[in-house]
């Protein structure tokens, strides 16, 4: 067992992402040296040094052939995990920390510490509103606070609605007037809308004023969706902590008791 | 800023003691940066450049003359001093954590953090022992399992049950069948033994078969004596956790409910 503080086995750790590798890897199961080959990549010469320095740690076992953790390896592997992915959504919460707004939250970021963070990616600049399509279209219960309706064409629309139909899916919208107006001057349009507000699972209202951006709740599921200086999309963050729930539940009840319920009658203003 | 990994930060906070030490200082409020260099020791613009870093990472943000973390600087530290007291908590259980059945346990290395652990010392290599029966000695509520009895011990036991003023004195025993053949076999053991079986403060049960280790609960504290190879008690870990005790209490149960209680029937005359 090799003495050192505390700092120096994180930093021992830290600075070599194969050792990393090679932890998380028996952190799932045992394996043999061949096996770790194959998962991780790394070159046999190096994989036995690896080896041989977290065993040294105390961290890494041998028996026979398989290599495993010691309680003492899962212990440290599960906490640096959780380092790592704090530190990893803390990263995506930097880029997004401007564009949410945690001024109108009544709770700070740290509750969105077990986010997920969908942003834009080079190569998948839509990667986020394809995750957010996703939340809104598979949720069995859906209750949605809206300055913005989707992009499509009116085949997708209309095989949206159809899947509507057809399924049992529950929809609570609360959309901005501006939104509304904008999207129903199409008649296309304004027959789907006649079409979703005469059923019982889709309560949609308008509300008159401006919604600052999207926030909704699919399955238990917290969604926001930061906007930027232009109003367009830059992430969605998503979460099922109890405390943003509830706000998000609150934020769309407030929206909703101020909004009107769209029937065939008022459809059209 | 270019694209970091979790890994990068990781490394980026470890490979530097001052960063942490200055992360871990602004865990506990703003601080100006005289008073940061007073409190860290670290030179004024070796700390210029390591609070720039951190800002650099909007880990760390300065409002006038004070520097307080971020929120999300927040987050940060506190998993960080997570993985650095889990490691801590490795580096002093060492090579007691091989010697406990962690597989039968139902609570992980980790919830031994706060234990005390006794080791046998150079010039003292009964410390642990003679610190456990202190213990025994002076709890009134113990309740033990193991497979030696030392003769010591049972005599202050015994005088202790015998002499008791203490109503709510109460001392379950569980040992094992050898070590029980054992005492019964020396007529000043078995009659101390009679003693105990007698008082009715102080029931003894047989448990034919092996125990992993020692385990015994002194009032509110667990304790654990793991053996050596050779059968040698290895340490004492003690401590008043609350799933260690829970753990400690019902593996107790569990080898006392295939027990035989000894009345004095079981005794030689």
């Amino acid at each position: 067992m090799i003495s050192t503080s505390p700092l120096d086995d994180v930093e021992f750790l830290a600075r070599s992402a194969h050792r990393v590798a090679v932890l998380r890897t028996l952190a799932e199961a045992p394996h043999s040296r061949s096996e770790l080959h194959d998962e991780t990549g790394i070159s046999q010469p190096t994989l036995g040094r690896v080896l041989r320095s977290l065993q040294d740690h105390n961290w890494v076992e041998q028996d026979g052939r398989e290599y495993a953790l010691t309680p003492f390896g899962e212990i440290i592997a599960e906490e640096f995990t959780a380092l790592l992915d704090t530190v990893e959504t803390v990263q995506q919460l930097s880029h997004v920390a401007g564009s949410l707004p945690t001024e109108q939250m009544d709770f700070d970021i740290r509750q969105f510490a077990d986010a997920t963070v969908t942003t834009p990616e080079t190569g998948d600049p839509f990667r986020h509103v394809r995750r957010v399509e996703e939340l809104v279209y598979d949720a069995d219960h859906l209750r949605l606070l809206s300055n913005t309706i989707a992009p499509g064409s009116m085949e997708e629309w209309l095989a949206l609605y159809d899947d509507f139909i057809r399924g049992n899916r529950v929809v609570e919208s609360v959309i901005s007037a501006d939104t509304l107006d904008q999207v129903l001057v199409d008649d296309g349009m304004v027959d789907m809308f006649d079409g979703f507000v005469d059923m019982e699972r889709a309560q949609i209202y308008r509300y008159e004023g401006s919604i600052p951006q999207m926030v909704g709740v699919a399955d238990g599921i917290v969604f926001v969706v930061p906007t930027d200086d232009q109003g367009l999309p830059v992430a969605v963050v998503e979460t099922s902590d109890e405390t943003v729930l509830a706000w998000a539940e609150e934020t769309i009840d407030d929206y909703l008791a101020q909004s009107t319920k769209l029937t065939s009658e008022n459809l059209l203003g | 800023m270019a694209d970091r990994t979790p890994l990068d930060d990781v490394e980026f906070l470890a490979r530097s003691p001052h960063r942490v030490a200055v992360l871990q200082t602004l865990a506990s409020g703003s601080w100006a940066r005289p008073a940061l260099h007073e409190e860290t020791g670290i030179s004024q613009p070796t700390l210029g450049r390591v609070l720039g870093s951190l800002e650099d990472h909007s880990w760390v943000e300065r409002d006038g003359h004070e520097y307080a973390l971020t929120a999300l600087g927040e987050l940060v530290a506190a998993e960080f001093d997570s993985l650095l007291d889990t490691i801590e908590t490795t580096h002093r259980l060492g090579d007691v954590a091989g010697l406990l059945p962690t597989e039968q346990m139902d609570f992980d290395l980790r919830q031994l953090a706060d234990s005390t652990i006794i080791r046998p010392e150079t010039g003292d290599v009964f410390r642990h022992v003679r610190r456990m029966e202190e213990l025994l000695t002076t709890a009134d509520r113990v309740r033990i399992m193991s497979d030696t009895i030392a003769p010591d011990s049972l005599s202050d036991t015994r005088d202790r049950v015998v002499n008791a003023e203490n109503d709510d004195l109460r001392i379950e025993s569980v040992i094992t069948g050898d070590a029980l053949d054992q005492a019964l076999s020396n007529p000043q053991l078995a009659a101390w033994v009679g003693d105990l079986v007698a008082s009715r403060r102080a029931p003894v049960y047989r448990y034919d078969g092996t125990i992993p280790l020692v385990l015994a609960i002194v009032d509110d504290t667990a304790l654990l004596v793991p053996s050596d190879e050779h059968g040698f008690p290895g340490a004492l870990v003690e401590t008043d956790n609350e799933q260690v005790r829970s753990w400690v209490e019902r593996t107790i149960d569990e080898y006392l409910a295939t027990a035989t209680e000894l009345t004095v029937e079981h005794l030689p005359d």
